[in-house]
C-alpha cells in the first residue's frame, strides 16, 4: 500500500498565497481529513496530492517520489475526485462506470461487472440507464463519486463528497469509503462534515487562512 | 503493462464509446455527410475555382512570381512555426473532449496512446489546409503558365511536409513550458526578420527557409531545382519521433483546461453566440493586482484609467494589439501604391486587421454592455458608459494606427492616407459599438428557410454574427480602395457611412439602455 507526505508544502500564485506550509504524513490503512475555512486552501492541497499541480514551496510525495499525474505510476495509484468530473452527454450512468472500468484493463463482463457493483453499493443502480442530465443534484454526486470508486486505487483522494447529499446518503458514503480504508487504501478526505470526518478520520489537518 | 495489453483496453474502450445509448443515429451521420456534400459542391468548389482563377491573371501572378517573393515566403513561413508555438497553449492539437481527457487520458493507460488519435486529426487537418492554400496558389500558376509541373509539384509536396513540421511545433507549445517555447518563437521570428532583411544563411539553414527556396524554383526556369531542401524536407516526419514523449509530458491540467474552453466555445457557436464564444477565449488575468488603477479625475477620464489599467494587466495581448494597429495603418496606407488586382487584399486585410485589434481594447465597452439592462451595476446612464469606454479603442486605433500610417508617407505612400486612416478609425470603432451593443440573436432568424438545398437559415445566423466585421470589410475596406481612384467620392461616402453606423449604434446602445437608471 501507498504512503502519501506533505513536507511543507504550499502553493501560491504571482505573490498571492493559496495554501500555507502544511506537513503530515498518511501511510496506508490510513484516512486523513483536511479540514478548513473556505479560502483555506483544502482543494488546492487535494490537487497537489493528486499529482494535478505542482507545490511552489516544499515537496509532495507518494512513496518517497514526487507527485506527478504524467507518470502512469502516478495515475495507477491515485484516484481524485475534486469538483464535478466531466460527464459525457452520450452516456448512460452505467456505461460511464463501464467505460471508466474498462480503461483500467477490466475488461468484457469484468467491467460490467464492477460498475454494477459500485452502483449497488451507492444505491443507486436503478439509475443504470439515466442519462447525467436526468439525475438530481444528490445523484450525480453520488455518480460522481462512483466514478472514483469503479477503478483500482491504493490512494483514494475526495473533495467534499458530502455535497449535495443527505444524512442517509452521507453515511452510506462514510461507511464505502472507511471499507476502502480498511482493505488498506491510503485515503485523504477534505470536508465540512463533522459526522463524515468521524466516520472515516484517523487523522486531521487543519488548514489555516494562507 | 505491456503494449498488447494496452491496445487490448483501447479496442474495448472504443467499443464502449461506439455503443453509447446517446450517440447520433445512423440517419443523422447519414444527413451530416449529405450536408458536407452540398457544402462542397456548391460552396467550396466554386470558391476554390473563383480564387484560383482570380490569381491567374498576370499582375497578379506578376507579383506571387516576383524575384524577392521567395523572402515572403520564408518570412511567412517562419511566421507561422513560431505562431503555432504560442497559440498552443489557447488552443493547441490535442483537445479531446473533457469526459476523454478526464477518463482516457487520465487512466494508466500511456498519453501516446490515448492522445495519439487527436494529434492526428490535427495533423490531418493541417495537411489538408497545406494542401489547399499549396494547391491553389499553384494551380494559378500552372493555370497561368508560369511554372512547370516538377518545380510546382515539389512546392505542395514541401508545403505538404512542413504542414507536419507545424504540428509538431504546435504539439511543441501545448507540452512544454513556456519558458522554452517563447524563447523558441521569438528565435524563429529572428529568422524571419534575418529572411526579410535579405540574410541568405537564414534561408538555407531553415525548414521554412527551405520551402521558400523550393519556391524560387517556381515561375523561374533559370534557377535550377535544389534537391537537398527536397530531401530535407521529405525526411522531416521523422521528427514525429519525439511525438509520443511530447504526448506523454502533456498535463492532464492543460488539456482539460484547452477542452472545457473548446467545449464552451463549441456550444456558444452553436448556439449563435460568437461574442460569448470569443470571451472565453480570453484568459484572465494573472499579474497586474498590485498596480492599482487611481479612477481619477472626471467620469470619462476615470473610465480611461481604468480601460488602461486593464489592458496592461494583458500585457502580451495589448503588445499585439497595439503592433497590429501600427500594421493597418501601415497597410492601409500602402493601399494605392500596390499593383492593380491586389490592392484590394491589402485594403480589406488593413480595414480588417485593425476591426480585429480594436477588439483588445474594447474589453470596456464590452462590460458597460453586459451590464446594461434594468439591473446595471452602474449608475450613469447607458450612452455615458458606453462613450467613455470607447475613448481608448479610439485613442488606440488613431494613435498607434496613425503611427503606422505615418511611417507608410514618410516611406513614400501619399500624405493624404494619414487623414483617410483616421476618419476609417473612426468608423471601424463605432462599429465595435454597434458591435458590442447587439444583444442577443432574435430568435426569428432560427425559424427554417427550407430551399432545394435544404434549410438556409444558418446564412441568417452568420450575417447576423459576423455583421460587423462584413460591414467592415465592405464599407471601410471598400472605399479605401476607391480612395485610390476617387478620393472626394470616398471620403463623402465615408462621411455618410459614420453618420449611419451612430445612428444604428445609438439605437441600439438606448435599446439596451432603455430600463437603466439615469
Amino acid at each position: 500500500m501507498s504512503y502519501l507526505e506533505a513536507r511543507d508544502v504550499s502553493a501560491s500564485i504571482d505573490s498571492e498565497l493559496l495554501l500555507a506550509p502544511v506537513s503530515f504524513t498518511v501511510g496506508g490503512g490510513e484516512a486523513l481529513a483536511v479540514q478548513g475555512r473556505n479560502g483555506s486552501g483544502k482543494t488546492t492541497l487535494l490537487r497537489i496530492l493528486s499529482g494535478q499541480v505542482h507545490p511552489t514551496g516544499g515537496r509532495a510525495l507518494i512513496d518517497g517520489a514526487p507527485l506527478d499525474e504524467r507518470h502512469r505510476s502516478v495515475r495507477r495509484t491515485v484516484s481524485a475526485r475534486i469538483g464535478m468530473p466531466a460527464f459525457a452527454r452520450e452516456l448512460t450512468a452505467h456505461e460511464h462506470l463501464r467505460f471508466i472500468a474498462t480503461t483500467w484493463g477490466r475488461l468484457g463482463s469484468t467491467a460490467t461487472d464492477v460498475a454494477d457493483s459500485t452502483m449497488t453499493a451507492l444505491e443507486i443502480g436503478s439509475l443504470r440507464n439515466r442519462f447525467v442530465n436526468e439525475l438530481s443534484s444528490g445523484q450525480t454526486q453520488l455518480l460522481s463519486l462512483a466514478t472514483a470508486l469503479v477503478r483500482p486505487f491504493d490512494v483514494l483522494i475526495l473533495d467534499e463528497p458530502e455535497q449535495r447529499l443527505d444524512a442517509t446518503r452521507r453515511a452510506l458514503v462514510s461507511a464505502i469509503v472507511r471499507a476502502e480504508v480498511d482493505r488498506g487504501a491510503t485515503v485523504v478526505i477534505a470536508s465540512h462534515s463533522p459526522d463524515m470526518v468521524e466516520a472515516i478520520a484517523d487523522q486531521a489537518v487543519l488548514l489555516g487562512s494562507p | 503493462m505491456t503494449a498488447s495489453a494496452d491496445r487490448q483496453i483501447l479496442t474495448q474502450v472504443r467499443s464502449v464509446i461506439a455503443g453509447g445509448s446517446g450517440l447520433p443515429t445512423p440517419i443523422n451521420a447519414g444527413y451530416m455527410i449529405y450536408v458536407a456534400l452540398l457544402v462542397t459542391a456548391i460552396v467550396a468548389v466554386p470558391l476554390i475555382r473563383s480564387i484560383v482563377l482570380g490569381l491567374a491573371s498576370a499582375d497578379v501572378l506578376a507579383t506571387i512570381t516576383a524575384p524577392d517573393s521567395y523572402r515572403v515566403v520564408g518570412v511567412v513561413g517562419a511566421v507561422l512555426a513560431a505562431s503555432a508555438l504560442l497559440i498552443a497553449r489557447t488552443r493547441g492539437p490535442i483537445v479531446p473532449s473533457p469526459f476523454l481527457t478526464e477518463f482516457l487520458a487520465g487512466s494508466q493507460l500511456a498519453r501516446s496512446d490515448t492522445l495519439r488519435r487527436p494529434f492526428l486529426v490535427s495533423i490531418s487537418v493541417l495537411v489538408l489546409v497545406a494542401f489547399m492554400v499549396a494547391g491553389i496558389v499553384v494551380g494559378a500558376q500552372l493555370l497561368g503558365g508560369t511554372t512547370a509541373v516538377l518545380p510546382a509539384a515539389l512546392v505542395v509536396l514541401a508545403c505538404l511536409a512542413y504542414s507536419g513540421f507545424l504540428a509538431l511545433l504546435w504539439l511543441i507549445g501545448q507540452s512544454c513550458p513556456r519558458r522554452t517555447t517563447v524563447p523558441l518563437a521569438v528565435a524563429i521570428l529572428g529568422t524571419a526578420i534575418a529572411i526579410g532583411l535579405g540574410i541568405d544563411a537564414a534561408v538555407l539553414a531553415t525548414p521554412w527557409g527551405w520551402v521558400a527556396m523550393l519556391w524560387e524554383s517556381l515561375g523561374h526556369p533559370v534557377t535550377p531545382i535544389r534537391w537537398w531542401p527536397v530531401i530535407a524536407l521529405a525526411v522531416s516526419p521523422l521528427m514525429f519521433l519525439a511525438a509520443p514523449t511530447l504526448l506523454n509530458n502533456l498535463r492532464s491540467s492543460e488539456i482539460m483546461a484547452q477542452a472545457r474552453r473548446w467545449q464552451s466555445i463549441g456550444i456558444l457557436v452553436q448556439t449563435g453566440d460568437v461574442a460569448g464564444a470569443s470571451g472565453v477565449l480570453r484568459s484572465p488575468p494573472t499579474r497586474g493586482r498590485h498596480s492599482p488603477i487611481a479612477l481619477t479625475g472626471p467620469l470619462p477620464l476615470a473610465i480611461l484609467q481604468r480601460d488602461i489599467g486593464a489592458a496592461l494587466r494583458f500585457p502580451v495581448r495589448s503588445a499585439l494589439g497595439a503592433v497590429a494597429l501600427v500594421g493597418a495603418g501601415w497597410l492601409n496606407a500602402h493601399t494605392p501604391s500596390v499593383t492593380n488586382g491586389l490592392d484590394w487584399i491589402v485594403a480589406l486585410s488593413s480595414v480588417l486587421l485593425a476591426y480585429m485589434a480594436a477588439g483588445v481594447w474594447c474589453d470596456g465597452l464590452r462590460n458597460a454592455t453586459e451590464n446594461a439592462g434594468p439591473t446595471s451595476l452602474y449608475g450613469r446612464n447607458i450612452l455615458t458608459m458606453i462613450g467613455s469606454h470607447a475613448l481608448l479603442p479610439a485613442l488606440a486605433c488613431v494613435v498607434l494606427g496613425s503611427i503606422g500610417a505615418g511611417a507608410a508617407v514618410i516611406g513614400g505612400a501619399v500624405f493624404s492616407a494619414l487623414p483617410w486612416w483616421i476618419l476609417s478609425t473612426i468608423f471601424i470603432v463605432l462599429v465595435r459599438i454597434l458591435d458590442c451593443a447587439k444583444g442577443p440573436m432574435p430568435i426569428g432568424l432560427l425559424l427554417p428557410i427550407v430551399t432545394p438545398a435544404g434549410d438556409v437559415s444558418i446564412l441568417n445566423v452568420i450575417a447576423w454574427q459576423f455583421d460587423a466585421p462584413l460591414i467592415v470589410l465592405t464599407i471601410a475596406g471598400g472605399l479605401s480602395i476607391l480612395f485610390v481612384t476617387a478620393g472626394p467620392e470616398a471620403i463623402i461616402g465615408l462621411i455618410i457611412s459614420i453618420g449611419i453606423v451612430m445612428a444604428l449604434a445609438g439605437r441600439r446602445v438606448r435599446a439596451l439602455g432603455r430600463l437603466t437608471t439615469s
